[in-house]
């Protein structure tokens, strides 16, 4: 139990990472471009937004 | 100047993930140790006052004066209520009703859409504001009521609405821009 929940970072943000690449297969994704302008349109999409935030989580959970 | 709905849409998927990430941060435990109560995360209150800029920006780029009224309020909350954890967090200002700060910052938002609703009946997504404002609201309770009763559980129950409404306002604007 009390490993689960010390872990509970890293479980979260599995399923969220696991998530955004689900959604991404299945609703695909927008390419507009690598110019700097351009790229925080490539990241601001749902599924890459979900997998930014699992993404996150997982540096927050080891960085102690 | 109006946005085209895709660069609203962005601008909601944008605030959405920067909550889902502030609650998950706040209410996941870090370790063994550490509680929710107990959270000092600088990152929390950076959170709100960016969202709060965010949503205070509708303000500037909305054609609705309703949209904008309400906005610029979800605005102020958010930087009142950042504001107040950045004080509370660096151990600048310490009083016992900061804790109740966060809680009272999701019920007051969670009205606003309520107050949306009320303020413009033919407005489009009706059913989605309730359900957001009442998730917020229902969230900013649980909170109140896990203080009152001085209880730190590991991972508190109020992080289910909270991050039902951070998935809720990340995933609705897809329809609506596509």
């Amino acid at each position: 139990m009390t490993r689960g929940l010390s872990q509970s970072r890293l479980l979260v943000a599995v399923a969220l990472i696991a998530g955004g690449v689900v959604w991404a297969l299945v609703r695909g994704l927008d390419f507009y471009g690598m110019a700097p302008a351009h790229v925080g349109y490539d990241l601001d999409q749902p599924p890459l937004l979900l997998v930014l935030v699992g993404a996150w989580l997982v540096y927050r959970s080891r960085r102690r | 100047m109006t946005l085209p709905q895709i660069q609203i849409a962005r601008a909601h998927w944008l605030l959405g993930a920067l909550f889902l990430a502030l609650i998950l941060e706040e209410y996941l435990p870090r370790g063994r140790r550490s509680g929710p109560a107990r959270s000092r995360s600088l990152v929390v209150p950076w959170a709100l006052i960016i969202g709060g800029v965010g949503v205070w920006a509708t303000t500037v780029f909305a054609d609705i004066v309703h949209d904008m009224i309400v906005h610029t309020l979800w605005g102020d909350i958010l930087f009142a209520a950042g504001s107040l954890e950045l004080a509370r967090r660096r151990g600048v200002y310490e009083r016992w009703w900061l804790d109740i700060v966060l809680p009272l910052a999701y019920v007051s938002c969670g009205m606003l859409f309520l107050v949306h609703n009320l303020i413009d009946p033919a407005g489009v997504g009706q059913n989605w504001h309730s359900a957001m404002g009442l998730l917020l609201m229902a969230a900013g309770l649980l909170e109140l009521l896990r203080l009152a009763r001085g209880r730190a559980p590991a991972v508190p129950i109020s992080l289910l609405p909270l991050a039902g409404f951070a998935l809720v306002l990340i995933a609705i604007p897809v329809a609506a821009a596509s």
